[in-house]
């Protein structure tokens, strides 16, 4: 488990997949000898916070769900709205170009092939932008909403919403995500063209670690902590 | 033969206590344990392999992806109550047990899990009807369509397709198209 006094450099060393997951806090390349504890302090990230948001990502089946919700609400959604641009902005596009990559130079006979694998990938992007989006400007928003009556103890005026509502399953984004994968290992051979391949698949697991640590952090933390303040604030 | 190991926990102690106290009284030929807390749970999981999971939708639903993917994947799952566990489809659910069953209804739910073992079958060869099957559903056919069609029931299509999605590893109707045209099971669709 990684502690506070780590250097910065160090942790990166243990495992560079974490470098997307430290700049959703604002902390760039150029650590020097610092440890994380002082690089927080010097961002104003929230350190235990950071501590744990890194260990959950470096330990497969470690959530600590009660210590998470610990922490505040406005912490644990900015760093929700930071991996959506994240996934928005930089992984789909990415992911995206490898494939059309692919596409240009893959001889003749395989080009209709993975033309197929991209207008799947597609149709998975603009489910998973779909979504996205509804978070940002309905589910978030909301969420922020509930903060401020929270501050002020009043009640809600909006009657209607409940954050569980937003409890609908993601299983139909994730099975497609499941399937590119699949279909990319077991059913699409190409005679030469590996190296792109493999990198395509390469960002595809990355994007399913980072999307299902997101998810039980929405699901697992920011959900049952929204919870708790509608109950309190009687809607 | 080793006995099977089960391992038992939901929500409420009332019905942990009870199960276990069901499972001794039945003197069963198997081996469990009873979990007092998701901490005890997850520690027994990742020490020990454990044939059986008796538990509840909460339960399941309050582990993460990664926990059930990793910590259950051979593991079948008894669920009580009737909670809809669609949000965790790679689980091994095997049966579902209702709370409100008769000491008869419980034996045989028992007897019948533990009894005939419910192996999970690894044959990945896709018959010629499973392949007849995967050309209509990318064709963009329904079940019942399909059913109509081939002269079965829609509950022998859905059976099939299940049996479909797990040998091919692939879940989505976009998804077994496009297995459908890499492997010459249809044409390109021409546009």
């Amino acid at each position: 488990m990684v502690s506070k006094d780590m250097k910065m450099a160090d942790l990166v060393h243990q495992n560079y997949h974490i470098l997307p997951i430290i700049n959703r806090f604002d902390i760039r390349l150029g650590f020097g000898d610092k440890t994380i504890s002082q690089i927080c302090e010097e961002k104003s990230v929230e350190t235990d916070f950071f501590i744990e948001v890194v260990n959950v990502f470096l330990n497969d089946e470690y959530f600590p769900k009660e210590n998470l919700q610990k922490f505040s609400v406005e912490s644990i959604l900015d760093y929700l709205k930071k991996s959506h641009d994240y996934f928005l902005n930089v992984k789909l596009e990415s992911i995206e170009k490898k494939i059309n990559a692919l596409i240009d130079i893959c001889c003749k006979d395989n080009t209709s092939k993975v033309e197929l694998i991209r207008n799947f990938f597609i149709e998975y992007k603009n489910e998973l932008i779909e979504h996205i989006k509804y978070e940002d400007e309905i589910i978030f928003p909301y969420v922020n909403t509930v903060i401020k009556a929270d501050i002020k103890a009043e009640k809600l005026e909006n009657n209607e919403f409940r954050i569980n509502y937003y409890l609908e399953n993601h299983t139909d984004i994730e099975e497609k995500l499941f399937d590119l994968k699949n279909l990319i290992i077991k059913y699409l051979q190409l005679p030469k063209e590996v190296e792109i391949s493999n990198e395509i698949l390469f960002e595809l697991f990355d994007l399913e670690k980072d999307l299902q640590n997101h998810q039980n952090f929405e699901e697992k933390v920011l959900v049952p902590l929204v919870l708790k303040m509608e109950d309190k604030l009687k809607i | 033969m080793e006995s099977q190991k089960v391992i038992i926990y939901t929500a409420s102690y009332m019905l942990n206590k009870g199960i276990s106290a069901i499972l001794k009284e039945m003197n069963l030929d198997v081996d469990f344990r009873r979990a007092y807390s998701e901490n005890e749970l997850l520690q027994a999981l990742k020490t020990e392999y454990y044939d059986y999971f008796i538990t509840n939708g909460k339960i399941i639903y309050s582990l993460t992806k990664q926990q059930q993917l990793n910590l259950l994947n051979k593991t079948q799952i008894i669920l009580i109550g009737k909670e809809d566990c669609s949000f965790a489809p790679n689980l091994k659910i095997i049966k579902r047990i209702s709370s409100s069953e008769t000491k008869d209804e419980i034996y045989l739910d028992f007897i019948e899990i533990f009894k005939e073992k419910t192996g999970i079958q690894d044959n990945n060869e896709i018959s010629e009807r499973e392949k007849d099957i995967i050309k209509l559903v990318a064709l963009g056919m329904t079940n019942k369509e399909i059913a109509d069609k081939l002269f079965l029931s829609i509950h022998t299509v859905v059976t099939h397709r299940k049996n479909i999605s797990n040998k091919l590893g692939i879940k989505t109707i976009s998804g077994l198209t496009i297995y459908a045209v890499l492997n010459g099971l249809i044409d390109l669709p021409a546009n």
